[in-house]
């Protein structure tokens, strides 16, 4: 194991045996996500100095990288190379970092027609919260031997482990990409979107915003000729919706800014739940954000998945600071019962000193 | 492990329950006792055919009571014996599960029972212009919730992704009988990801009782081109030629001269008999761009020396064509009486020089072997031919195969791809993983399943297990200094 790692275990297992909690950071673009937790008290631990490209075997479309390593960096290489990682992860203000795409697994534009972080995670090799390292999964496209222990550890926010290194699948880049525009209401966006996926086109984005629905298509320039014949709204500069789809997956649009609770609503694309309440629909209608500061999301009950973005800005002048309806807002959609319980034990068995970021994610 | 099997009570208990859907004569229960890994036999204590999801709870309540194992089983076609009964546990049988519960074509999503088979799915959203995309060979057979167990491939899992990849949510019963479900109807789901946990658990956390299975439009071409080359390493170095310029087929298979011979004699689709190597290739999407894929991909075959090209596009063409492919492993099943099916997943670079060390290996145990794979996702799958009616043939053939699996290890792949670990290749997880990695798989069941109760001894070797065999745990020969450059590891050594 390299130098870093072991210095890395060392201190983990320290940790644990001296029950001092620690706090897992990447580049910090993502830290709004999820529980506070209970800082102060916590010593942070992060692989900064782990960065770089392990593995690159571009006619096997995986490539292998250090936790550390920029996604900024990642994706020029992959651009330079004509690839891609197909889920289009947000680099939020350009520092996130590959272990954070991973402990994070937030997913871009191309999520409902390509896939997640998870879909295209091969192996990660991770410290657990004793110290112990191990590799899990690995560099082929089809591997199950084991548990799947690697694609748990996306999304897990830094509650099982410290993640090192990750391999990905990656694919071909697109050719020719084009963004097509068109006025619609948020209902009629999603009717759109569902007929033209239902139609075969190459999808690889749809997003509505204020009063106009976006599509995305993207292959190669004969692929994309055809399909544009097909499509009913104008097509754009490619700069300026290559600008959008970046604004929209970093949250720099005008309709993120602000200071009231954003909360992201993941639902069955069809579903007509939210739509008149909603400012940006994305994902061919699964993904609705809700900035309204009247909403509030029944956490235990709604069908859908509920995640808080962006918490009620506490300097916000025109808001009484609530602090009792802020403690009861819990950022995440609640778990039943028993699926609770079963985070809660494999949380344990990764981590039984509950040191690693313990809470962010679930209750511990 | 002995479990302390309470037997008169327990069996009373299920047929109070289940009434006659609960066998327990010898010739009834003898029925259940392999799956599709033929070499591993063992009659179950008892076997129980729920029809109801409460009765599945029920049936769990009293063996977790009992501390009674439980072995579930789809249709049995698993290759790795996976749903090999338990000697002292009940087999729970989902036969009877076979529903398709809903088919939501605007949320291109169906919800099903377990028990309902692989190509049943597809068949049943085919008039609405979709389909279901794993599709192992056995599809015909195997059923869904098996599927999920195995996470299984399938020929077009280099586009399409696994079983894990297409499947948005599951309905679960835990060993004491409580139902909970894992990902959702959308795109996300609160917690850590236990839906990608659960595919390929093989039978080990938990009991799948429903499954939401993503949907996928119909390509509105497709086109199957068909390759011959003169020898194995053309048609391998080729297979790389093509996804490094950018193809992404559907589907790439290959099959070597004893498999093709074999194929041909067995369908007559008019396979070259004179090639080394063959390569199926499928390719799907817009007219246009299938058409534009299919001249380039001529190219390449012709710049990689390909002897004979031919290429697909009407439905029943390309049936024939895959036909062969499809029915390889019965056709290689007519060459001896038996045949062992090796799942080892190497990366694509390595595929030429494993096939020739395989090759040495066929000569050096005195065994034939026909090779079929998916040669796009780099999933070997070497037929040991045998016959067990022969003094140590059967020996010989599990050595061969376990050279292979170790071979593919020490070029940095994995020992099972798509058909699971199971009984089968549970002594090579020692030589995959270390021991603290075994331990954690032992930490991630015990979340689930305290008592250890759901298909013991599968899949995850105890530690004392591999001592016993003797194995040592070898990674693969890649891995990563300080400096990030990667250097083999004792890079003096001969690697095959």
């Amino acid at each position: 194991m390299a130098q870093q790692l072991n210095l890395l275990a060392e201190r983990i297992a320290q940790a644990y045996k001296i029950k001092t909690p620690l706090q897992i950071e990447g580049g910090g673009s993502k830290s709004f996500l999820g529980n506070k937790m209970n800082n102060g008290l916590s010593e942070s631990i992060g692989c900064h100095d782990y960065a770089g490209v392990i593995d690159y075997r571009k006619d096997e479309l995986m490539i292998r990288l250090k936790a550390g390593t920029l996604l900024a960096d990642v994706e020029k290489l992959l651009l330079d190379n004509g690839q891609r990682l197909p889920f289009e992860p947000p680099e939020f203000q350009g520092n996130a970092t590959i272990g954070g795409v991973v402990a994070a697994g937030l997913s871009g534009p191309a999520r409902p027609y390509f896939g997640s972080v998870r879909d295209y995670v091969l192996g990660v090799s991770f410290i657990d919260g004793r110290g112990t390292a191990y590799e899990m999964g690995g560099q082929v496209m089809k591997n199950v031997a084991g548990y799947d222990v690697s694609r748990l550890m996306v999304g897990s926010l830094g509650e099982l482990g410290l993640i090192c290194d990750v391999s990905f699948k990656v694919l071909p880049g697109d050719e020719v990409s084009a963004t097509f525009v068109w006025p619609a209401s948020a209902v009629e966006a999603v009717n759109d979107f569902q007929r033209y996926r239902r139609n075969g086109l190459p999808l690889t984005g749809s997003a509505w915003v204020s009063g106009i629905a976006y599509l995305r298509i993207g292959g190669s320039a004969q692929t994309v000729k055809v399909a544009a014949v097909r499509l009913s709204g104008d097509r754009i500069p490619s700069e300026e919706g290559e600008q959008f789809w970046r604004d929209l997956k970093n949250q720099k649009l005008d309709v993120f800014k602000g200071r009231g609770p954003l909360w992201r609503v993941s639902t069955e694309p069809g579903s007509a739940a939210l739509l008149d309440n909603t400012q940006v629909v994305e994902w061919g209608g699964g993904i609705r954000w809700i900035s309204n500061p009247t909403f509030a999301p029944r956490l235990k009950t709604d069908p859908q998945t509920v995640t808080l973005f962006r918490r009620k800005s506490e300097d916000s002048p025109n808001e009484t600071h609530d602090e009792a309806s802020e403690a009861i807002r819990q950022p995440f959609q609640q778990l039943s019962s028993s699926v609770a319980e079963l985070n809660r034990k494999l949380k344990k068995q990764f981590d039984p000193g509950l040191i690693l970021n313990a809470g962010r994610l679930f209750e511990a | 492990m002995t479990f302390s099997v309470k037997q008169s009570g327990l069996l009373a208990s299920l047929k109070d329950l289940c009434g006659n859907r609960v066998i327990s004569d010898e010739a009834g229960r003898r029925v259940y006792e392999s799956d599709g890994l033929t070499a591993k036999r063992q009659v179950p204590w008892t076997v129980v055919i729920p029809e109801t999801v409460i009765e599945i709870q029920q049936i769990m309540r009293l063996c977790s009571d009992a501390q009674v194992p439980v072995v579930a089983r789809g249709a049995g076609t698993g290759l790795s014996g996976g749903a090999m009964p338990h000697s002292e546990g009940v087999l729970l049988s989902l036969a009877k599960f076979n529903r398709i519960l809903e088919i939501d074509p605007d949320n291109l999503m169906a919800r099903v029972e377990p028990g309902v088979t692989n190509l049943a799915i597809s068949d049943s959203v085919r008039d609405l212009g979709l389909f279901y995309a794993p599709d192992p060979s056995s599809q015909i057979a195997c059923t869904i919730g098996g599927n999920v167990a195995e996470n299984s491939g399938g020929v077009h899992c280099l586009k399409y992704g696994l079983t894990v990849h297409n499947v948005k949510k599951l309905k679960m019963i835990a060993p004491n009988g409580e139902s909970y479900e894992v990902g959702s109807t959308g795109f996300d789901s609160p917690g850590l990801d236990l839906l990608a946990l659960l595919h390929g658990s093989e039978g080990m956390l938990g009991i799948v009782v429903e499954v939401t299975v993503q949907l996928i439009p119909i390509p509105s071409k497709i086109a199957v081109v068909l390759a011959a080359f003169s020898s194995v390493s053309l048609a391998a170095n080729t297979v790389n030629a093509i996804i490094s310029q950018g193809i992404l087929p559907a589907g790439l298979e290959m099959m070597d001269k004893l498999a093709i011979q074999a194929a041909e004699a067995f369908v007559k689709v008019g396979y070259p008999l004179d090639a080394e190597g063959l390569l199926i290739c499928e390719l799907d999407g817009v007219e246009e761009e299938v058409e534009r894929q299919i001249e380039k991909l001529k190219l390449i075959l012709e710049e990689n020396q390909a002897m004979q090209i031919r290429v697909a596009t009407d439905a029943v063409e390309r049936q024939q064509l895959w036909l062969g492919r499809k029915a390889a492993f019965p056709a290689v099943g007519r060459l001896a009486p038996d045949y062992y099916c090796m799942d080892g997943t190497i990366p694509r670079s390595a595929l030429a020089s494993v096939l020739a060390q395989i090759t040495e290996f066929s000569s050096k145990h005195g065994l034939a072997v026909a090779n079929v794979f998916h040669a796009g996702d780099g999933n070997l799958h070497p037929l040991i031919l045998y016959d067990a009616n022969k003094s140590g043939e059967m020996a010989r053939a599990e050595l061969f195969g376990a050279d292979i699996l170790n071979l593919c290890i020490s070029v940095g792949g994995t020992i099972t791809g798509e058909h699971g670990v199971g009984v089968e290749k549970i002594d090579q997880m020692c030589v995959q993983f270390s021991e603290a990695e075994l331990e954690l798989f032992h930490g991630v069941k015990s979340a689930f399943d305290e008592l250890r109760i759901l298909n013991p001894g599968k899949a995850v070797p105890t530690l004392s297990r591999c001592a016993e065999f003797g194995a040592m745990h070898v990674h693969s020969d890649i891995h990563s200094d300080a400096t990030g450059s990667h250097a083999k590891k004792f890079a003096d050594m001969d690697r095959f």
